[in-house]
């Protein structure tokens, strides 16, 4: 006989959440749901105070499950991006977007650079010309 | 949460009125048999010519509706076998019922039916007159609506109960047969012992099993006795299909 | 709330038994995805608990009540699956009516226009439709009815892409409106994934798991690089499965990893993703793909 134990506490998945956010290549739905609700804060279409989507306006967008929708929206209550009104929804933290333009400089940007030093060592590339490579990339930019 | 709370009745009266509207060809095979028989089978009534040596001849003929008794009995056992088929049974299953109502339905449906095939038969015998009438006949001897109204209905009675009976055999044994296969090989069997022993068996009329009901004089109780009989009928077969599974290819 | 409960439920016929001691509570209100290779039980297990078959043994209870000869149940749950039998004198008109006839919540106004909308006319009769249109005609049966509990036992078979979109569009838009039990088994999960809160996977006549859909996501990671680099760095974790595409080889692993682990994969060049969920139910239940090559390796090698 076996018995399968049934754990719907959020929660618990905290650690794996943060692990999985912190990843690359295909992320899970509700991740790139609260991404796409954080750059939303951060290129000011989302306003602090200003009303975000239901869970159920998520879904419907979305084309996904509510519940997805829901844990999505849990991931920025977690981090206070966003915070509830009782009976009135959910709404933005007044200060969300320095939150997440401390986070994205410390914490993805500080990735993207690891996954640039793989690569360069991977290719054989020294310091001073991964220096070049990005400057090269910024002259072009501008 | 729940919220939808059926009686027993309401839901058979509802499974019953699906039946009707999915059924109608049952009644339209009835009325094609009817006319068919009518003009192929009992055209030719059996004549006697009787001649004196004077000028005078008489013609009798003799119409009877024994044929539609018979094509109404046959399309009962037909029809009763036909209602307990996987399809009949999956289309119900495919709404609100569950198998008590399922069988009550049925039984409506096979009482409806019934009395159809009854007022049907006996009324066809009334048209077969009229048509003898066209033929520049005189009918001396007959039992109609007007003449005697209470040998009129007792007659549909008659012959309402008599297909309700038989339609109900023909449900018991598809019942039977739905239940498990093993049915048909054991009814093959009696049906072979019957004819091989059982005809040589009964020496008079008494012994038979039909006698019972034929046999009767009092309307009442034929009546009494054809009730019973399909309340014992159907008794089985609720029985037999109350743990039936269904949708179970 | 739960609104099937079932106790050590089993199911067998005669000797071979197809459903052996389950333990299992689905959610009120929510979109379980019921999925498992061919003859593992599911439409077994959706037939139990529409009360159609019998369980062999145990404790089956669908909102508190048994759904063998259970009216209750019976008017309060919808199942859908293609082989519905549905009267052959009856148009699509009809059948609509009969469906109001039996179900409170019915809508025919959805109905109707989810039958114009998937050009399915009214005075068709349900036998001449073809395959496709008839697992769509019985979705959308299943979607209008409003049931607290509908199932959909392999509901697609038979329809193209659009329209299989549009039914699982639908289904959750209905649902988001008016929120109810939902059981839908499919053999293609990808499709479904994102429609599903919850997901029971069914592996050799008995729960292999059950809970959220993003849980089941969480417990794997993907490993890909060359085979010998994966061989010398991930070779202490539990591989569910391997795969080789191109000169790449793909593990999926059991996600126990620390921060300090997956540096150390990445750095070794091992590109570390997640996994979708129907690729974690196909790893899990040894449906990826690759499996099949090992019957001819076996066989070149005699």
């Amino acid at each position: 006989m076996r018995i399968v134990h049934y754990n719907s506490n959020v929660l618990r998945n905290l650690e794996v959440v943060k692990f999985l956010l912190e990843m690359d290549g295909e992320k899970p739905i509700y991740i790139q749901i609260a991404e796409w609700l954080e750059t939303e804060i951060i290129d000011g279409t989302l306003q602090a105070d200003d009303k975000v989507y239901s869970q159920y306006q998520l879904a419907d967008l979305f084309n996904i499950n509510p519940a997805t929708a829901g844990k999505g929206l849990t991931i920025l209550l977690d981090a206070e991006l966003i915070y509830k009104k009782r009976g009135l929804g959910t709404f933005v933290t007044a200060d969300a977007r320095e939150k997440l333009l401390a986070k994205r400089k410390g914490g993805r940007l500080s990735r993207l650079v690891q996954d640039l030093l793989n690569e360069a060592a991977l290719l054989g590339l020294e310091e001073d010309q991964l220096i070049k490579l990005i400057q090269a990339g910024r002259k072009e930019r501008s | 949460m729940f919220s939808t709370q059926w009686s027993v009745n309401e839901l058979a009266k509802r499974q019953y009125l699906f039946k009707l509207s999915t059924n109608g060809a049952v009644f339209t095979t009835l009325i094609v048999l009817q006319i068919i028989g009518t003009i192929f089978i009992s055209g030719a009534g059996s004549s006697s010519m009787n001649e004196w040596e004077e000028m005078i001849s008489v013609n009798y003929t003799s119409i009877s509706n024994d044929s539609q008794v018979g094509l109404t009995l046959f399309w009962a056992l037909i029809v009763g076998f036909l209602l307990t088929s996987a399809a009949q049974r999956n289309e119900s299953f495919s709404f609100v019922t569950n198998r008590l109502t399922f069988q009550l339905a049925n039984f409506y449906f096979i009482c409806t039916a019934a009395l159809l095939g009854g007022v049907m038969t006996v009324l066809i015998g009334s048209v077969m007159k009229i048509v003898a009438l066209f033929g520049d006949n005189v009918i001396i001897e007959t039992t109609g609506l007007l003449s005697s109204p209470l040998d009129f209905f007792s007659r549909i009675l008659v012959m309402t109960a008599y297909t309700l009976l038989i339609m109900m055999i023909g449900y018991l044994l598809g019942t039977l047969i739905q239940f498990s296969k093993l049915f048909i090989a054991l009814f093959g069997l009696i049906w072979f012992v019957y004819f091989t022993f059982g005809v040589s068996l009964s020496v008079g009329e008494g012994d038979s099993v039909l006698y019972f009901y034929y046999g009767e004089t009092s309307i009442l109780v034929f009546v009494l006795k054809v009730v019973v009989s399909v309340a014992v009928l159907f008794g089985i077969s609720l029985f037999v299909t109350n743990r039936l599974e269904v949708r179970n290819p | 709330m739960s609104a099937i409960t079932l106790k050590n439920v089993s199911k067998s016929y005669r000797s071979i038994t197809v459903l052996d001691q389950l333990n299992l509570e689905i959610r009120e209100n929510v979109i379980t995805g019921l999925v498992g290779r061919n003859g593992v039980g599911k439409t077994t297990l959706m037939k139990m608990i529409a009360g159609f078959i019998k369980e062999s043994e145990g404790e089956l209870r669908v909102f508190g009540e048994h759904p063998f000869n259970s009216l209750k149940v019976s008017a309060n749950m919808m199942f859908i699956d293609d082989m519905m039998g549905f009267p052959d004198a009856l148009t699509l008109d009809d059948l609509l009516t009969e469906c109001d006839r039996f179900y409170e919540n019915w809508n025919q106004d959805l109905a109707m226009r989810l039958l114009e909308y998937f050009k399915l006319p009214l005075s068709l009769n349900h036998r001449v439709l073809s395959k496709g249109k008839r697992s769509t005609f019985n979705a959308i049966i299943g979607i209008a009815t409003r049931c607290p509990l509908t199932m959909f036992d392999e509901p697609i078979t038979g329809m193209d892409a659009g329209a299989r979109r549009d039914f699982y569009r639908a289904l959750l838009k209905d649902y988001i409106a008016y929120p109810r039990t939902i059981l839908l088994s499919s053999h293609h999960m990808e499709e479904m994934e994102d429609l599903l809160e919850d997901i029971l996977v069914i592996d050799g006549k008995s729960i292999s798991f059950h809970g959220p859909i993003t849980e089941l996501q969480e417990k794997f990671l993907s490993l890909q690089a060359r085979e010998s680099v994966l061989k010398s760095y991930a070779i202490r974790y539990a591989v569910v499965h391997r795969a080789n595409a191109g000169p790449m080889t793909e593990w999926i692993v059991d996600n126990q990893h620390t921060k300090a682990e997956v540096e150390e994969l990445k750095q070794a060049g091992i590109r570390v993703s997640a996994v979708s969920a129907s690729q974690a139910y196909l790893a899990m239940t040894g449906q990826a793909t690759g499996g099949v090559d090992d019957v001819f390796n076996a066989m070149e090698r005699q």
